[in-house]
């Protein structure tokens, strides 16, 4: 029968509009949205892994405000000679003498409202345990707690109980030398016997001042602000606007600090109470998990019960025996195109998602790359040596690195040659979506995965699930279903169902959230190796289906190196670290002063390898400008129908930019300030095209560069710096860097 | 007995530990207090999925918190709104670049879709919200700050810097190269895209 087919009823978006407003989520569930974003405030992963000990030790702002106290005087001492007018201190220095313990409390005060506390317990040489407090139900409760050596650390959460013994490596710089917070802490180097005449901070001559005002807790207490010589040059960086240190009047021993924070409507006073003779527990600095604890890095398996256990341990066989394996995964709409590819060799495992959308663009430009479609059918070798080829771009990669799992994106919100990592702990809460595919995740789910991934792999803020068998199916008695549940967190439920005459294999899965939705996938086809071992070769996801092909065998060890590329976050921590080292090793290279005398980073760490501060702060003055341009010269394209000036003077002359905006501040002399390469906004990936460049003569070794879209990037390779000059005006797309660039 | 840290520990954390700005990530945690559901309300409308306006919400948060406009920023709740409008269309855009990522997230709300899924054509509204994503950034921000925050006029007018009447004649202007769009998405009929901040 042939005839026109109904054209489908289609609304007016004026219509479609109006009906939006029926839309109205679940309180609950927007609640728990909210506070899981305030959670990723809170908890956000620092660029270059730089303060990663802080997470571990003291993750709050707080802890980071006393870290700043505790550094700034340190740097009292650093900067050499220096005494303080009033006699107290000399006495301060004798009676603060071989203190081998400090407790601070640290409570952070928002007009009269407590809106943080942190307690710090300090025992030279080389030990600190914290106790963060948190905000729950309305209170602020014991929640992250850490005691930290340079050899060994321990986490656990007050509330939930749970906890892990953690790494150290590449983690702690400040405990190793716990005297010298200690010492920091009171000032004693400021205090030393011998004459000291001149305190600086920063390079500013700063001085105590005694301050009328009494301590609103303990009026007895004397204070003494720290001030600068320089009023225009505070003694402590923004957002500190002061800090008073409190003495004990009669015994001249430091009692209290005051921090204040902010300015207006955000300053934030805290109140630190310091005790130079705390008594604690015995055992309270021993690195090791309070009983009540329970320790999650030691996996699930030990919380099983023994009949879910049997099942487990079954499982877990299943697995060993299946060995290391390769796999290649395609999705139904990608056409042919592969989606994912996955391998595993002893305890590493790394998968991919392919952008498939590059090939298929590739076969309607004409094919020039020779993809071609290849099916599950085809040979493994095949397959493999096809998703391997260099020019398969990937959009994301989970894998095990350094024995921690690393997310790294190739492509953020599908923009282009952008790259940038970010390495996590763990796999956290919402990638295991992106890699849920994987024969990692599917066939072998390791019992709620992410419980499993050892080490650092929980987030101790979570309630554990409670493990229980299902109730047995008479239709199929060869399959066992587990089910693990808890009352509060996003996943309340997991349903696993494994097929003892299959391997064990885990063949449906259904997981609930707390809004009643659930995501089940099941496999609806197996295949089944020369072995006669069993594996998925179709599962399903909802409406999506995917296909397996999967080989036996560990894939090359260079399968699992870490992406050439990619940047390393932990690098330039590891370089601070053997700094650091280096820098306490030989203290006459100390700098006299801190002006002038930052150390660079070292090349290949972090982008920039300023050696001054002023140097630092100039470069990132030119940055700011470099994007204020980028973002006048879209603003005037804007008005003139999408065509750029010819020079950036231009943008001067018609009032976009001011004068001064087109001074370099990094290079005052550069003539033109800037590097500019007008675009053509015709041309395709317009976006991914550069348009401003530092200024330089001779090849500084790396050049601060503007893309159209305002990213910045910085340029380490001569050559790459060329093409990308090159790409800007060329008529084709842009290629994609293979490398070279980091992330600011 | 000296202190031993090393001269990039003095600068770089004072760089860093000034960035945690004390007072700037209580901002977010303020903003997420006083407005948090209402942003969530938003994102959902124009994702149209609970679980990626719950990511979504989760970036903004981030987002903001390293923001230094943000901290400048005088209306928080409007440069926030605005953060969150454009994120939702970055993800809009990018599901329809990579299909393949979306096709596997849409399964996760295949079997329980949440109660207000049956009161709306999603289909339609998706479709709705592919072509604003074709809009100019005000176009996209008026429409979505007057059906999916549901905002009067004058609300919309402070924050284009307009009349009430301009702010009405505007949405109205955005509808009509709306349905221009739809019908015929000829890109001569679309104001020019502008890059706008966040």
């Amino acid at each position: 029968m042939t005839g026109n087919l109904p054209t489908p009823e289609r609304h007016d978006p004026l219509q479609t509009l109006q009906s939006v407003a029926r839309i109205q989520p679940d309180l609950q569930v927007a609640q728990r949205a909210v506070q899981r974003a305030m959670a990723a405030v809170s908890r956000r992963p620092e660029k270059h892994g730089f303060p990663q000990w802080k997470e571990i030790v003291m993750r709050g702002s707080l802890a980071a405000a006393i870290l700043i106290v505790i550094v700034s005087v340190g740097w009292l001492a650093i900067g050499g000679a220096s005494v303080v007018a009033a006699p107290t201190w000399a006495d301060i220095s004798r009676q603060t003498r071989g203190i081998d313990k400090v407790y601070i409390d640290a409570r952070v005060y928002k007009g009269v409202e407590l809106v943080e506390r942190t307690e710090i317990w300090i025992k030279s040489p080389g030990i600190i345990r914290s106790r963060e407090y948190g905000m729950f139900e309305g209170k602020l409760v014991p929640m992250e707690c850490a005691i930290a050596t340079p050899n060994a650390a321990v986490r656990w959460n007050e509330r939930t109980k749970l906890g892990e013994h953690t790494s150290t490596s590449n983690r702690y710089m400040i405990q190793s030398n716990a005297a010298g917070m200690i010492e920091a802490v009171l000032g004693i180097s400021l205090l030393a016997d011998k004459p000291q005449q001149d305190i600086r901070i920063n390079g500013e001559q700063v001085v105590f001042e005694p301050v009328e005002s009494k301590h609103p807790q303990e009026p007895t207490l004397r204070g003494f602000k720290l001030e600068s010589r320089n009023p225009a040059a505070p003694p402590l960086p923004p957002p500190f606007a002061s800090l008073v240190y409190w003495f004990a009047e009669q015994s001249n021993t430091l009692r209290r600090l005051t921090m204040t924070m902010g300015e207006g409507d955000e300053a934030q006073q805290s109140d630190l109470v310091v005790d130079l003779k705390p008594v604690v527990p015995a055992g309270w600095f021993d690195v090791a998990l309070p009983t009540d604890c329970t320790d999650v890095a030691a996996g699930v398996a030990a919380r099983l019960s023994p009949e879910v256990r049997q099942v487990y341990d079954q499982v877990t066989a299943a697995r060993k025996r299946f060995g290391d394996y390769r796999a290649v995964i395609w999705r139904d709409g990608t056409g042919g195109w592969p989606s994912f590819r996955e391998a595993t060799r002893g305890a590493q495992w790394r998968c991919d998602s392919i952008d498939w959308t590059v090939m298929e663009s590739a076969i309607h430009d004409g094919n020039r790359q020779g993809y071609v479609r290849i099916s599950p059918t085809d040979p493994f070798e095949t397959l493999w040596t096809r998703v391997n080829r260099a020019d398969y771009e990937l959009t994301m990669s989970a894998m095990t690195w350094q024995g921690q799992f690393a997310i790294l994106h190739y492509k953020l919100d599908g923009r282009g040659p952008r790259v940038s990592a970010q390495l996590y702990a763990a796999i956290k809460d919402g990638y295991e979506k992106f890699f849920a595919p994987s024969l990692r995740m599917t066939a072998w789910p390791e019992w709620m995965w992410w419980e499993n991934l050892q080490p650092h792999g929980w987030n101790l803020q979570e309630a554990p699930l409670h493990w229980r068998l299902g109730p047995e199916d008479p239709r199929h008695p060869e399959r066992v279903e587990v089910i693990g549940e808890r009352q509060q967190g996003f996943r309340r439920l997991i349903r696993y169902t494994f097929d003892r005459s299959k391997d064990w294999l885990c063949i449906r899965q259904e997981w609930a959230v707390g809004s009643g939705e659930k995501l089940i996938w099941e496999t609806t086809s197996l295949g089944r190796d020369a072995d006669g071992l069993w594996y998925p070769s179709k599962v399903t996801f909802g409406n999506s289906h995917y296909e397996y092909a999967v080989e036996r065998g560990a894939a090359d060890e260079a399968f699992f190196e870490y992406p050439k590329g990619m940047p390393q976050p932990t690098d330039p921590f590891a370089q601070f670290q053997a700094r650091m080292d280096q820098a306490i090793a030989s203290q006459p290279a100390t700098p006299a002063t801190a002006r002038g005398k930052y150390l660079a980073v070292a090349p290949g760490g972090l982008p920039r390898g300023f050696d001054d501060k002023a140097r630092l702060e100039a470069h990132a003055a030119m940055v700011e400008k470099m994007v204020h341009i980028s973002h006048k010269l879209n603003e005037r394209a804007h008005r003139h129908k999408w065509v750029f000036p010819e020079d950036l003077q231009t943008l001067v002359d018609e009032g976009y930019l001011k004068a001064e905006d087109l001074r370099n501040p990094l290079h005052p002399d550069a003539d033109p300030p800037f590097g500019y390469i007008r675009p053509d906004a015709r041309l395709p990936n317009r976006l991914e095209r550069m348009v401003l460049y530092e200024s330089f003569k001779d090849w500084p070794g790396v050049v601060t560069v503007v893309f159209q879209d305002h990213s910045v990037e910085y340029i380490h390779d001569r050559a790459q710096f060329d093409r990308l000059v090159e790409e800007a005006i060329q008529p084709s797309p842009p290629s994609r860097p293979n490398g070279g660039c980091s992330a600011p | 007995m000296r202190l031993g840290f090393p001269g990039v520990w003095r600068g770089e954390s004072l760089k860093r530990h000034g960035r945690v700005a004390i007072g700037h990530d209580s901002k977010v945690i303020s903003l997420l207090n006083s407005h948090g559901e209402r942003l969530y309300r938003l994102l959902v409308r124009l994702c149209l999925r609970e679980d990626v306006a719950e990511d979504l919400l989760q970036d903004l948060a981030v987002k903001l918190s390293q923001a230094s406009s943000f901290a400048a920023a005088q209306d928080p709740y409007a440069y926030a709104r605005k953060a969150a409008v454009n994120l939702a269309f970055s993800w809009i855009r990018s599901r329809q670049r990579e299909r393949e990522r979306t096709m596997w997230l849409s399964a996760h709300s295949t079997d329980e879709p949440p109660p207000w899924m049956k009161l709306v054509n999603a289909e339609d509204i998706r479709r709705v919200l592919e072509h604003m994503e074709s809009l100019g950034d005000r176009d996209r921000l008026i429409l979505a700050m007057r059906y999916f925050e549901e905002a009067e006029y004058e609300e919309i007018a402070q924050v284009i810097g307009s009349t009430d009447h301009q702010a009405r004649a505007l949405c109205h202007k955005a509808i009509e190269r709306l349905r221009k769009a739809m019908v015929e998405p000829d890109p001569s009929v679309l104001e020019p895209r502008t890059e706008v901040e966040p």
